[in-house]
């Protein structure tokens, strides 16, 4: 049988709208405001031989991820043997379609008159999974161990019955029980609304009509990618970089790529890139491909629905044992800073030939902030959140401000409101990090943030993995590198900062100290000596840029008129 | 229909013998050595009404703590839904039968023609359970979080098999999962063994016959403590103490005890003692009452075989939250301390009307030692084991020198040329510590003196070694003991960079020298009582100095020969020394 175009386009929109309702489903009912507010989750349908069919992303640090996770279920448990209602829980980090064990995926089998038709399948971030630190990741653990309790693909519900003992572990072994549990049934809810958007595909349309669009939209994302991968000029492309270090030790680790494209394959190359590393800034083989998957879909056609048919041209080369391939039991909960650098890698690689939908090198870094303590009246808080920082600029026009790096989308960052209503701080600045001009050139690099927390209880302590504090984002064709991410302390009482770090794990700091928290300003592109004058002349009437900076950098003399009109 | 008393006794004797055979077992199939070789377990058969039936303890602070783990299974499991084949896992610090995460506990049902009729049920120390620190036990962690996988009295297999998920996430959760997994199924082999054994009593002689013998054995039990407890006087005894700190800060712990004996009751009180502290050194409510059992047990029935029975007339009473009943989510991974503070101090409290039961203070801390690195090959060794130290001297002996502590039981240490060969370490010094301490009429059992060479590059070390500022009590004139101490001392130097009581994986270099002391258990008795010629022999044995000899017991001893050649003003005007000063002058 031939299903007709018309309803194949319907089916397909069908199972995109249902890993929508599976998405709005997981974020309404989550506990943890890193799920409902940050959209650290993703939801999707993957098809009986775990190939990703349509799917609702949150950051795009989770794009095409789930698909891993179902293979894994695949080869550990016998398809044939599932029954409708089962629910598999995965969270290692090295086995397919793990990243760190707070990302959990829960996957359910959907069966159609007991024939596996599909797999509804989610990916969220449990705020708490226990672990040496409260929210389970920080900057100086050396082992998995440390991390939280590991979930390795287990059956977590049997026909609708949840296991007990399994409820029991997770309810013991992690510090917020209740908001734990709360996301794990969120997850549920979540795949039942998939089953029940396939099962009702499968009433109105007949099984076979949803294998065939399944395939049929397989075929034409692939079809899509290898007509976009032909717009590229075939060749090879390369970059490497330098990560800070491992949080440990002060030993900066080289990275690098080596892109080929050719007519039909797009293969990413990272051998050579450092070996895994003592702290746990490691990633493994899921948080690399959804890397290069999220750049590679950047790269050529951002728009296009995502499946895995789109993804069948990249191939990802690595070693085992790198610090983007890991091995048990490398430390790895904030494996999304080397992601990060995974897919920069390819980016600054595909800059020269997709330089129309690329920008520059940005701050890159998450810049994970955690502040946490006991208050009097509040009693315990704990603060989570990213920052935002400077983008780099484009071949036509300036880097973006004060957004959050590509790894974390359409994250929100949390309002300076907010914060003082909810925590002991008081936020003495929120402003642009324009203390030194970085990112010059024709057009410029966005501005980082600055952010100052005055601590206002006895004591807090601070842990933060701020990337790319010694190596700066890059500039491209004469423009310049932009500037770093850091974190300065200042001692209550003192006007300069005595410390000034990128790592800082559970640093305490007392009543009246400062956490500066400083995001880095885009790369430059081009020569600035070919800004347009009128751009630089505004950038002085902002207050971006002072007079004797625009003549020194520019070579613009900026009237003191114009900038007080 | 009533037994005859020779069947009664065969089926207990029957019973012990399928405990004593679940503990073999277990011993045989595990691969920890700290169970096979440290013998940190135990094994028991319990009623359904979770009372203690048999038990082979290897450890004594495993003493009666299994029914509490029956008890927690009971009290979250309907009877009626259990099947034959199941079992149950629980190391839940905070409910019943748990002490600290390492400690597993696995429960059995066992029926008869579908009738449940008893638990088989043990308790071992599993060397890895995951958590911050390799071996799940280490001095600095403040959350039960860090301290490994918790097992909350979970369902570990459903009518014979094993739930999988749960198999597969303590294998992912360990780090030395062949290990850990090998002493599950062990664990899970010594329930069959006891399962065989009281299916096989209930054939030969009807469940009948095995439910009025458990009867009988239960009030036997109670006869026995109940007589051994009406030669104790009736009245009110009460200790108090120090605990060192824990691990964290400086802050000494205080403890007190009040037991209260009347004519039918044993009631052992710790209200008053410290609140639960941040760091891991809290007991737990399992372990108080097995401190409580094993003390009463010595001073009423040291002889006769644990059954609950046994333990009817105990009552304790210690408020939650505190240093000895610690609640979610406090740390507990070196429990044992508190467990070893809570015998010490009843045992102090009793000894002034148990004194042929009981000796004075001894070293009393286990002094858990870890030492980590990687050898020449790269590979990661662990060694983990005890320290031996010195007894108390009792009314009518010396203490014994160089024994694990009370509660370390029948523990074995590592003998030196085993660590040599198996560590890249050399013993440089494996001598009696005989530091002035402990001096009495009887004196206290010397500590000892353990020195580790560094042999590879770097390694680190983790110790807890309680009674490092406050020392062993003496009583009735002798000397207190001398104090437990962890020193580093850096290659080439002869003076200690640290000399302490607890350390968190302290890393050491080739080279540096890691010394272990326990310490010197208390005196009883005037030490100017002490004969002249036990002094001398002592100082022949150089268990004492001559100064010491002089200093402690007024004695002066010929430097050479050893001879008696005076006597300190003090001892001299006692009357059976100017005996012994006759013999001088003939």
């Amino acid at each position: 049988m031939r299903t007709d175009p018309f309803t194949v386009e319907i089916i397909g929109e069908m199972l995109r709208a249902t890993s929508e309702e599976m998405f709005v489903t997981l974020g309404r009912t989550a506990q943890s405001p890193i799920i409902y507010e940050v959209l650290d989750m993703a939801c999707g349908l993957v098809t009986p031989r775990g190939e990703l069919i349509a799917e609702a992303a949150g950051v795009p640090g989770f794009i095409g991820c789930l698909s891993f996770a179902a293979q894994e279920i695949l080869i550990k448990f016998d398809a044939g043997t599932m029954r409708p209602g089962d629910i598999f829980a995965t969270n290692d980090p090295y086995r397919g379609g793990g990243t760190h064990l707070s990302d959990v995926v829960l996957i359910s089998p959907i069966l159609c008159d007991q024939e596996l038709v599909a797999f509804a399948a989610n990916k969220a971030h449990w705020t708490e999974v226990g672990g040496m630190a409260a929210g389970s990741w920080t900057t100086d653990s050396t082992e998995i161990y440390q991390e939280g309790l590991q979930l390795p693909a287990i059956q977590v519900v049997e026909a609708g019955e949840p296991v007990a003992t399994i409820i029991d572990l997770i309810r013991a072994n992690v510090r917020l029980p209740d908001m734990t549990l709360g996301d794990f049934y969120a997850g549920l809810a979540s795949l039942r609304a998939g089953e029940r958007g396939v099962l009702g595909i499968c009433e109105r349309y007949g099984v076979e009509a949803l294998q065939e669009t399944m395939e049929i939209m397989l075929d034409r994302a692939e079809g899509v990618a290898r007509e976009r991968l032909a717009e590229f000029p075939p060749g090879k492309y390369s970059s490497e970089m330098w990560i800070d270090d491992d949080g440990l030790t002060d030993e900066p680790l080289l990275v690098q790529v080596k892109i080929t494209i050719s007519s039909d394959r797009f293969v990413a190359d990272f051998t050579g890139s450092a070996p895994q590393a003592v702290g746990p800034i490691n990633s493994t083989w899921t948080g690399l491909e959804v890397s290069c998957r999220e750049v590679f879909k950047e790269a050529t056609d951002p728009h296009f629905p995502n499946n895995d048919g789109y993804f069948r041209p990249l191939e990802v080369v690595c070693p085992e044992g790198t610090i983007f391939t890991a091995q048990r039991p490398a430390p790895v909960s904030t494996y999304w800073e080397t992601g990060a650098y995974a897919s920069d890698l390819i980016w600054k690689a595909l800059f020269p030939i997709a330089s129309g939908l690329l920008p520059v090198g940005h701050h890159l870094s998450v810049c994970g902030t955690i502040l946490s303590g006991v208050d009097g009246d509040r009693g315990q808080f704990v603060l989570v959140e990213p920052q935002a920082g400077g983008w780099g600029a484009t071949v036509n026009r300036d880097g973006q401000s004060g957004m959050v790096p590509a790894g974390d989308g359409e994250t929100y960052i949390m309002p300076v409101e907010v914060c003082e209503t909810r925590y002991p701080f008081l936020v003495d600045q929120f402003a642009f990090n324009i203390a030194k001009p970085a990112g010059i050139g024709r057009f410029r690099g966005g501005f980082g943030l600055v952010r100052d927390y005055r601590i206002l209880c006895d004591q807090a302590d601070l842990t933060t993995t701020f990337g790319r504090f010694k190596f700066p984002p890059w500039g491209a064709d004469g423009g310049g590198d932009g500037s770093p991410n850091a974190v300065e302390i200042i001692v209550a009482g003192d006007r300069h900062p005595s410390l000034r770090r990128g790592k800082l794990a559970r640093y305490t700091l007392h009543q009246g100290d400062v956490a500066r928290l400083i995001t880095g300003v885009g790369g430059g592109y081009g020569d600035p000596s070919e800004r347009d004058p009128s751009l630089v002349e505004s950038d002085v009437r902002n207050e971006y840029l002072t007079r004797d900076e625009a003549t020194e950098i520019y070579g613009v003399i900026v009237e003191p008129d114009s900038v007080v009109g | 229909m009533t037994i005859d008393p020779f069947t009664l006794t065969i089926i207990q004797e029957h019973l012990r013998s399928a405990a004593d055979e679940m503990f073999v077992r277990l011993g045989k199939a595990s691969k920890s050595p700290i169970i096979y070789e440290v013998l940190d377990y135990s094994c028991a058969l319990i009623s359904t009404e979770s009372e203690l039936l048999a038990e082979a303890q290897g450890v004594p602070g495993f003493t009666g703590v299994l029914p509490f783990a029956v008890q927690s299974i009971l009290d979250k499991y309907e009877p009626a839904e259990m099947r034959p084949g199941d079992v149950y896992a629980t190391n839940d610090p905070y409910t019943g039968g748990g002490t600290h995460l390492s400690d597993v506990c696995l429960i059995g049902p066992i029926f008869w023609e579908g009738e449940l009729v008893a638990f088989a049920a043990n308790k071992a120390h599993w060397t890895e359970v995951g958590g911050m620190a390799a071996g799940s036990w280490t001095t600095d962690a403040t959350e039960i979080y860090q301290e490994g996988l918790q097992l909350p009295a979970v369902k570990l297999y459903e009518a014979g098999e094993a739930v999988g998920s749960l198999i597969d996430i303590i294998s992912a959760n360990v780090r030395l999962p062949e290990m850990t997994l090998s002493d599950l199924y062990a664990g899970v082999a010594a329930i069959r063994a006891g399962e065989a054994r009281v299916h096989e009593i209930c054939e030969r002689h009807g469940l009948t016959a095995l439910r009025q013998s458990i009867q009988e054995m239960l009030d036997q039990g109670e006869i026995v403590a109940r007589d051994g407890l009406s030669a104790l006087p009736n009245g009110t005894y009460e200790a108090s103490d120090w605990m060192d700190d824990d691990g964290l800060s400086e802050d000494p712990i205080p403890i007190q005890v009040k037991v209260t004996i009347d004519d039918e009751n044993f009631i052992a009180d710790f209200t008053g003692s410290s609140p639960q502290v941040a760091g891991p050194i809290n007991g737990t409510w399992a372990r108080l009452q097995s401190s409580c059992r094993v003390v009463f047990k010595a001073v009423t029935s040291p002889r006769h075989p644990n059954s609950e029975g046994s333990f009817r007339p105990v009552k304790v009473i210690c408020p939650e939250g505190t240093i000895f009943r610690a609640k979610r989510p406090a740390p507990v991974s070196t429990y044992w301390e508190a467990g070893a503070a809570a015998v010490d101090l009843l045992w102090r409290a009793l000894f002034p009307i148990a004194q042929d039961r009981l000796t004075v203070g001894h070293f009393l801390s286990i002094c858990g030692t870890s030492l980590a690195g990687k050898d020449a090959d790269g590979d990661l060794f662990v060694l983990v084991e005890p320290q031996a130290g010195g007894w108390g001297a009792g009314v009518d002996r010396d203490g014994e020198s160089g024994l694990v502590a009370q509660g370390d039981g029948e523990t074995y240490n590592i003998p030196v040329e085993v660590c040599e060969a198996r560590y890249p370490i050399l013993v440089e010094q494996y001598a009696f510590d005989i530091s002035p301490h402990g001096a009495g009429e009887y004196r206290g059992g010397r500590g000892l003196v353990r020195d580790y060479r560094i042999l590879c590059e770097e390694a680190a070390l983790t110790t807890t070694f309680g009674r490092h500022r406050f020392a062993p009590w003496g009583a009735g004139g002798g000397q207190d003991g001398s104090i437990n101490a962890a020193a580093v001392y850096p290659q080439g130097s002869d003076k200690p960079s640290v000399w302490r009581g607890k350390l968190a994986r302290h890393p050491l270099r080739k080279g540096d020298l890691a010394r272990l002391i326990t310490g010197s258990g208390g005196g009883y008795g005037d030490p100017h009582d002490r004969p002249v010629d036990r002094v001398q022999e002592d100082v022949r044995n150089g268990l004492v100095t001559l100064q010491q000899a002089e200093e402690f017991y007024g004695v002066t001893l010929q430097s050479e020969t050893l001879e008696l050649s005076g006597f300190s003003g003090q001892r001299k005007r006692r009357s059976d020394d100017v005996r012994d000063g006759a013999k001088i002058e003939s």
